[in-house]
């Protein structure tokens, strides 16, 4: 590789253009209709890159790291089949020369040879639901000492999950961390109509009323009603978001639900939180009353089922749609447009090291019927693919730039609505990485006129725009990129995306996810009606146990890898000293924002009982790769 | 930095390295440091084709295996599956093997990130 160099400027034009010429025969869309196409291949109505080509495999370090996470994990799925008794479907995961040689040859499946689904528990007339929320931690997190050390500790999450503190953090520093918008007059969902509701009598509000509090904008709203789209609507099930629970082909005569629920929160006057004052469970018409925090046991079934369609949304959304797949198309236009030598190939590259690589095996591997995401997320896994696909393609880049979004979503306010970890932090990184790339533009492109002689750049922005069919891409009525501005921003929210925002939303799976009663993926009971419920009604809600094992086996798994670094660029700046220079003054600038989250942290802690940890600079990677 | 290598230094890490050698292997009286070595350097040569310039990493790959945490079973099932010869030699390779794996840097060499096989620091 020689010096970078922008297209317009390359001695040897002749040489690179045919380098790029080529690259469409290494990279090509998973396409169909195209002749070569597999049915393996998946293609699932996205632009997605069909094979991941030599620039786009994950290093060695990754392959250490996961192996070694492997053996972790296994350790405890062994403890958990020797200690519980449990006759699972799938037999104990052990040591096996022949599939452990294939499994490094890449022939053999990682997964299913260190950490298989272990299947429904046979022979369990209650089909492996918990008898107290104890089995959770019991029959979970088996390998652990008492001092909480062991192949698996219990998180901190699994000592306040239970609190209405806990579940209104879950919305600002959890795993889905960016849906809470301001209640407002204006916006507010016709069938969650919060006008008459009585505030006052909420523990926490004495003497606050909903009208001044709306009007004040304390109060916070989570609409996922949108989730009915998931609804499988099938002929014999027990309702219309219920969905089979299917492995190896054998049916559990029980059932996993999805919700379409609206959530609300307020911030008392003068409070340093918001907190839940109202949950909704689904439609008015279906008959779905308000639940409050007064409410018992029948509050606590509606949080879960909260929860269930929140993380569903999650997983579906928020990291897969939002994050993985919304970045492929990106990483297909860097190799197919910019040369190796092109200053901002080199700029992208390592925020995308392992992604087409690791969206390649979620594709063809994970959200198959009966694999992980079916098995953990409570919509049937076909419903997923049109919301998927709704979510992704209506999904605006310049709209969900960090601080536009809060803004737009009423949630920028700090005063209004303090302690929001999420956002302090990301609005932090968020400044560093702008800084730091408008410092690289303006080495790279010393004038406007390089931005349009870059013919390079050019149609790299009009390939994102047109066949990755990200949402403005480009800016209205540009085909391509206007200035150096225009520039700045595309690669701060891309590089946002592959490093900040996929470990906000990656990470919690390891900390807020894997005690499951704190953050289910599904329900397993019908959403509560009237009042009045129990315990047992509210275990039943909560997922078996079969799927707490392989939930916790999986989520450990994409939560405990972490490789790559935001701000090493493996070398590339190494014979640019200006671009290491300002390189040098971004690790500087993430160095001082590590300070500044640790010292927010003490305060949240004082509030929440738990620290915001996903969005310290020194976690988190430079690219998508888990 | 230049390395600054004096002879003290050099008698220094030849004395450590006679200690650590010692220390790492408290059953030596029942299989015997060389036998131990040539016993597992036969089973990643058989399953992951190591090759005779790869021997001399047995002693620390095995010290490895006797250290506390580092590993996924403790020292005692690992000293019984070496002492236990036909009987438990199936246990041993397949442990040794998948442990071999990530306590070298195996995965670097086969990407060709790196070239000569080494263990791990701790
Ligand atoms: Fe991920």
């Amino acid at each position: 590789m020689g010096a970078f160099t922008l297209p317009q400027n390359e001695k040897d034009k002749e040489a690179r253009q045919k380098f790029l010429d080529n690259q469409p025969k290494i990279y090509e869309y998973v396409d169909k209709t195209k002749p070569n196409y597999k049915a393996e291949d998946m293609d699932i109505g996205l632009p997605l890159m069909k094979d991941p080509g030599p620039a786009d495999a994950n290093q060695a370090d990754w392959a250490l790291k996961i192996f070694t996470l492997f053996l972790k994990i296994r350790t405890n799925e062994q403890a958990i089949y020797d200690k519980t008794g449990y006759d699972f479907m799938t037999p104990k995961p052990v040591r096996d020369i022949p599939r452990f040689v294939e499994v490094l040859k890449s022939k053999g499946n990682i997964q299913d040879y260190f950490i298989p689904d272990p299947g429904f528990i046979q022979g369990d007339a209650s089909m492996g639901r918990a008898k107290s929320i104890n089995d959770y931690t019991d029959k979970v997190f088996v390998d652990r000492t008492p001092d909480n050390k062991g192949t698996a500790p219990l998180p901190d999450m699994a000592k306040v999950w239970d609190k209405d503190e806990t579940f209104a953090y879950n919305f600002l520093a959890g795993p889905n961390p960016n849906q809470v918008k301001r209640y407002t007059l204006a916006n507010k969902p016709a069938d969650f109509d919060l006008t008459d509701f009585d505030l006052g009598s909420i523990p926490g509000f004495e003497g606050d009323q909903i009208g001044a509090a709306i009007a004040a904008g304390r109060v916070y709203i989570v609409d996922h009603s949108d989730m009915k789209e998931l609804f499988a609507n099938l002929p014999g099930a027990p309702a219309p978001n219920a969905a089979p629970r299917t492995f190896n082909g054998v049916r559990s005569a029980d059932w996993k639900y999805v919700y379409a629920p609206y959530a609300a929160f307020a911030v008392p006057p003068g409070g340093n939180h918001m907190m839940p004052i109202a949950i909704q469970c689904g439609p008015k018409a279906d008959g779905h009353q308000i639940y409050t925090p007064k409410d018992g046991y029948s509050w606590k079934m509606a949080r879960a089922c909260v929860l269930a369609a929140h993380n569903n949304h999650h997983e579906v959304v928020s990291h897969l749609g939002l994050t993985h797949l919304l970045m492929d198309p990106i990483v297909m236009a860097t190799r197919l447009h910019l040369h190796p030598d092109h200053p901002i190939y080199q700029l992208l590259s390592p925020h995308f090291e392992g992604t087409a690589d690791i969206n390649h095996g979620a594709r063809t591997s994970l959200i198959l019927p009966e694999k992980s995401v079916d098995r953990l997320v409570g919509s049937k896994i076909e419903m997923n693919y049109p919301y998927l696909l709704k979510n992704r393609f209506g999904h605006s880049f310049r709209k969900n730039f960090i601080p536009t979004r809060f803004e737009a979503f009423g949630i920028n306010d700090t005063r209004l609505l303090p302690n929001y970890p999420y956002r302090e932090d990301s609005l932090l990184i968020w400044n560093a990485i702008r800084n730091w790339v408008s410092e690289y533009v303006a080495i790279w492109y010393t004038k406007e006129g390089d931005i349009q002689a870059d013919f390079e750049l050019q149609r790299w922005a009009n390939e994102i725009n047109t066949k990755g069919r990200v949402l403005d891409f480009c800016l209205p009525g540009v085909s391509g990129v206007r200035d150096r501005d225009d520039l700045i921003d595309m690669l701060t929210m891309t590089i946002f995306t592959c490093g900040p925002q996929h470990a906000a939303v990656n990470f919690p799976q390891g900390s807020e996810m894997l005690f499951i009663p704190a953050n289910p993926m599904a329900g397993y009971a019908q959403a509560p009606q009237g009042l009045g419920h129990s315990e047992k009604d509210f275990l039943a809600i909560l997922p078996p146990l079969d799927v707490a094992v392989h939930s916790w086996a999986i989520l450990s798994t994409l939560a405990g890898v972490n490789n790559t670094r935001l701000g090493d660029y493996r070398g590339a700046f190494n014979l640019h000293p200006k671009s290491e220079l300002a390189r040098q003054g971004f690790l500087g600038k993430l160095r001082a924002i590590e300070e500044q989250i640790k010292a927010a942290n003490k305060t949240r802690r004082s509030i929440y009982n738990l620290e915001y940890v996903h969005l310290l600079p020194s976690r988190i990677p430079a690219s998508i790769n888990i | 930095m230049k390395p600054n290598l004096t002879r003290r230094s050099l008698v220094g890490s030849a004395l450590l390295a006679i200690s650590s050698q010692a220390f790492a292997h408290p059953w030596v009286d029942f299989l015997g440091q060389k036998d131990l070595d040539r016993s597992i350097f036969a089973i990643l040569q058989q399953y992951l084709q190591l090759t005779e310039e790869d021997r001399p990493l047995m002693p620390a790959f095995i010290r490895r295996l006797q250290t506390k945490d580092l590993h996924t079973e403790d020292p005692e099932t690992f000293k019984r599956w070496a002492r236990g010869g036909k009987e438990t030699q199936a246990e041993l390779e397949a442990y040794v093997v998948e442990e071999f794996v990530v306590a070298s840097n195996f995965f670097a060499v086969r990407a060709g990130e790196e070239s000569r096989l080494r263990i791990l620091p701790i």
